[in-house]
């Protein structure tokens, strides 16, 4: 039987470093030196990559984790774009931006909350999508707060009277906050609140009979999404330096549902593979399209086709995304080291 | 009292093409159990194989218009033979997620067709800029095309569901597609018709659509606003979806003239969660019950 | 001396709905650490009596007591806490995690943590979960699950995903315990196992056991006492032998001639 020492390594980070730890410890260390040594385009990109994972994690805790549909995560987005770029436009500086952002978000994820305690799956994904077409609506007509239709001028990062507007800046807060919150999701799995959210998931009479109480437990899946959703936002509008009521479409919320797909549902792994692919691939395809033609490859339909297609394939062949095809490659790769190493 | 039963009439003409594109998905999820999101893209389809029959090739409004119908009632019949079949015992968000793919491929395509690409196109129909008065009523000749063909093809459903073989075998796949098809109803078969026939029905709603709101690659969001009308129908209920888009239409075209400007577009989806606030299964839902 | 004052305490319980009276005024009680059984032909109300003790279903009209709690006003979810877990008659796991996970998530009712210190991941938290996966352990030893520890309990055999169903609601730590038809899907060995199991956690832990049961058998070796019902009405109470001695439920059960 195992001991109490045992656990400990188990269930600690600390504890479990080994393999995975090292591959880890890689990726920091490739984050961290990436804008040494690439264009402000690609260190743009990559900043993007941290602001959608953020949002994934938020969108992958409640529907992943806690099993709630979505269609509307891009209203917590612009509630956090819209609430930081206003509270700095009044002079308060970005530290309240942010916080307001989170706050006010969190606070609108609240709100969906309550009626959606008593839907699920389908009526969920009914409600949530015209939850985000009313925010969009309102952030085109709230001219005095939004900008309207127009859109609104996004000002630098200020913290302390100190400008963050260059773009290797804006990368590493991104991906500062985006590790915060990587590490809060994954403490979310191994306690009481996120096994109650799958549980829920899994079976939610059993969930209740356990003693898990289901309202408080999806109010928290909802609250918690949306608070990092709103952050993304908030990042999302340095980043881009300016937001409106275009960005903040039913498209964004089905590109981060495809994403988390396309990455692996359920898990935080697949929040990163996603959201890498979703900023890299139409580069790629770019890529490729340009050495065999000559002619346009910046053709608008085809970011469609390679997320469409994208998805269509892994659901059809391998329905548990990116995080799974790594897992299975990974242990292939090592039982072949292994008998490589016999010979 | 005059503007708005004007608004009424021309409200009630845009609900029944949001009703036939809520028929669509009605029908297809009573059936199939999918909710197919892809809908919406299979109507802007229709509208530009209308657009491409019509005045690409020149061919009469009728004959163009039906001949995009059936086009996009077989890409819906294909959809389902080689890929809906494939997903046949997965998770419904699973083969939702699935018809959202199609959906991203179908605006792709549109997208990436030289001839059609992201501009708008105007389809004009052969009753464009005609009017009927009422005694002082204005009707648009489309408008009045719209009800009077969407009805028929109301009617013409009901009659199909509820006294053809095919109908009733419909229906019996949809309470239980095991039992049926050890009874010989052919269910696969079924699913593809069943699919076809939504798409014919998007499709006849982009075709009527077409003339008003013009084509263009993002028209599929109109499709979404069937949605809130299926919604208010109980989502499996074929009545309550043209019931719904009606209903849709009307306080939609009253927003857009008594409301503040904005209203319009999202009226559909706040009368939608009212609607599910208070029934969170829809207005003639049942509610979901699991035996322990 | 005192008689021993009872555990479940349910009077004049009954469900109405639309005309059909599911349970009619049943009445019951089950004392600390008894195992209970209780027998009936389908349609005669013992799941919905057992739903209606574990608060799924809110009762027409009588009141179900604990300890002198009166249980029929609270949510299903407060039952943890006051000692009572159950399992289900078609087993409800969570199909997407493993055995350890699903035991730990019984474990939930001891949680002391807060949402911050649990995202912060504080010591007080870590020391829950090593206290929780301590408990888990337990358990999981006393039912020889050990092997399947980290498996998914989507692809575990019925049998071990029934005993995994039981280990969750072991975690809780129940002082009632409420299995619904726990030989059903079983063979023979396995329900003589099962039997094994119960009468064993009644030692260990001192659990009562209210059980709703078609296999005699089982009801028999192991019950102290038998309720007998028919058409959501009591026929019969008492102990394995005077049930099956008894005229009525004879005639009720096996019919006349």
């Amino acid at each position: 039987m195992q001991t109490p020492a045992d656990y400990r390594s188990e269930l600690t980070i600390a504890g479990r470093a080994g393999r995975q730890g090292l591959i880890g410890v890689a990726a920091l260390i490739v984050i961290a030196i990436i804008p040494w040594f690439h264009s402000n385009y690609w260190i743009s990109q990559l900043t993007f990559v941290a602001i959608y994972a953020i949002a994934g994690f938020g969108l992958q805790i409640l529907l992943g984790f806690a099993g709630q549909v979505s269609l509307g995560q891009a209203a917590f987005l612009a509630s956090g774009a819209y609430a930081c770029s206003y509270v700095e436009r009044l002079g308060f500086g970005s530290p309240a931006g942010f916080a307001a952002a989170v706050i006010v978000s969190t606070l609108l994820g609240l709100l969906v909350a309550l009626p959606a305690l008593r839907m699920a799956g389908l009526y969920l994904g009914i409600a949530t999508m015209s939850f985000g077409f009313i925010i969009e609506e309102v952030a085109a007509r709230w001219s005095s707060v939004t900008g309207g239709n127009a859109g609104t001028v996004v000002a630098a990062i200020e913290v302390g009277g100190v400008s963050l507007g260059q773009p290797w800046q804006i990368y590493y807060l991104s991906w500062l906050f985006c590790l915060m919150v990587l590490l809060l999701s994954y403490n979310l799995l191994r306690t009481p609140t996120g096994r109650a959210m799958q549980a829920i998931r899994d079976s939610e009479i059993a969930a209740r009979s356990s003693g898990v109480r289901v309202a408080q437990t999806k109010g928290i899946a909802f609250s918690l999404s949306a608070a990092f959703a709103g952050l993304a936002g908030a990042l999302y509008s340095h980043a881009l330096g300016f937001i409106s009521p275009e960005q903040f479409t039913i498209s964004m919320s089905l590109d981060l549902l495809v994403m988390i797909l396309i990455g692996g549902l359920g898990t935080l792994r697949g929040v990163l593979f996603g959201a890498v692919f979703l900023v890299v691939s139409p580069e790629l395809m770019q890529a490729v399209l340009g050495m065999f033609t000559s002619g346009n490859t910046e053709l608008p339909g085809l970011r469609p086709l390679l997320f469409g297609g994208s998805l269509i394939l892994v659901l059809l062949f391998q329905p548990d995304g990116i995080d799974a095809m790594v897992s299975r490659t990974g242990a292939w790769l090592i039982r072949h080291a292994v008998s490589w190493r016999r010979r | 009292m005059i503007i708005f039963l004007q608004q009424v009439v021309s409200g009630a003409a845009v609900g029944l093409v949001y009703a036939l594109v809520a028929l669509g998905f009605v029908m297809i999820h009573k059936s199939t159990q999918v909710f197919n999101f892809a809908l919406g893209e299979l109507m802007m389809l229709g509208a530009f194989c209308a657009y491409t029959f019509i005045v690409l090739f020149a061919l009469p409004f009728w004959i163009g218009g039906i001949l995009a119908i059936l086009s996009v009632a077989l890409f819906g019949a294909v959809l389902d033979r080689v890929l809906l079949r494939r997903m046949i015992g997965n998770k419904p968000f699973t083969i939702f997620m699935l018809t959202v793919g199609i959906g991203f491929c179908i605006r792709a395509i549109v997208m990436l067709v030289p001839q059609w690409g992201t501009d708008t196109y105007s389809l004009p129909s052969p009753l464009q800029g005609k009017v009927l008065s009422f005694g002082g009523l204005i009707v648009s000749a489309d408008h009045l095309a719209i009800l009077l063909t969407a009805s028929a093809i109301a009617a013409a459903l009901y009659v199909f569901f509820q006294y053809t073989r095919l109908g009733l075998a419909m229906r019996a796949i949809s309470q239980n597609p095991l039992s049926a098809s050890y009874l010989g109803v052919r269910v696969d078969t079924l699913f593809s018709i069943v699919w076809a026939l939504g798409a014919a029905g998007a499709a006849l709603a982009g075709v009527m659509l077409a003339p008003i709101s013009f084509v263009h690659a993002d028209m599929g969001q109109i499709g979404l606003k069937a949605i809130p009308a299926a919604v208010l129908g109980g989502f499996d209920s074929l009545p309550g979806a043209i019931v719904g888009g009606l209903v849709i239409g009307i306080v939609e075209a009253l927003a857009g003239f008594y409301c503040p400007e904005g209203v319009k577009d999202v009226a559909a989806y706040i009368v939608l969660l009212v609607v599910l606030a208070v029934k969170p299964r829809g207005l003639f839902g049942q509610p979901d019950a699991k035996k322990v | 001396m005192a008689t021993d004052p009872a555990l479940l305490t349910v009077s004049d319980l009954a469900l109405h709905f639309g005309g059909v009276k599911a349970v009619d005024g049943v009445s019951f009680s089950v004392k600390h650490g008894e195992i209970f059984a209780i027998i009936g032909p389908n349609g005669a109300g013992k799941t919905t009596i057992f739903n209606m003790v574990s608060r799924i279903y809110a009762p027409t009209r009588g009141t179900i007591e604990l300890e002198g709690e009166e249980l029929s006003l609270l949510p299903s979810h407060s039952l943890p806490s006051l000692g009572v877990a159950r399992t289900f008659q078609n087993i409800e796991l969570f199909a997407g995690t493993t055995v350890l996970s699903n035991i730990l998530l019984g474990c939930q009712v001891h949680r002391r943590t807060g949402l911050i210190s649990e995202l912060l991941f504080t010591p007080g938290a870590l020391r829950q979960e090593i206290a929780f996966r301590d408990r888990a352990e337990q358990i999981i030893s006393f039912l020889d699950l050990g092997p399947y520890r980290h498996v998914e309990v989507a692809s575990l055999p019925y049998g071990t995903r029934k005993t995994v169903e039981l280990a969750r609601a072991l975690a809780i730590g129940p002082k009632l315990l409420l299995l619904d038809e726990p030989s059903s899907g079983l063979n023979a060995e396995e329900t003589h196992h099962v039997s094994q199991l119960i009468l064993g956690i009644r030692e260990r832990f001192k659990t009562a056991v209210v059980m709703v049961e078609h296999d005699m058998n089982l009801v028999n070796n192991i019950s102290d006492r038998v309720l007998a019902l028919v058409a959501g009405r009591v026929l019969a109470e008492g102990t394995p032998e005077e049930i099956r001695n008894n005229d009525a439920v004879k005639s009720a059960y096996l019919g006349d001639g």
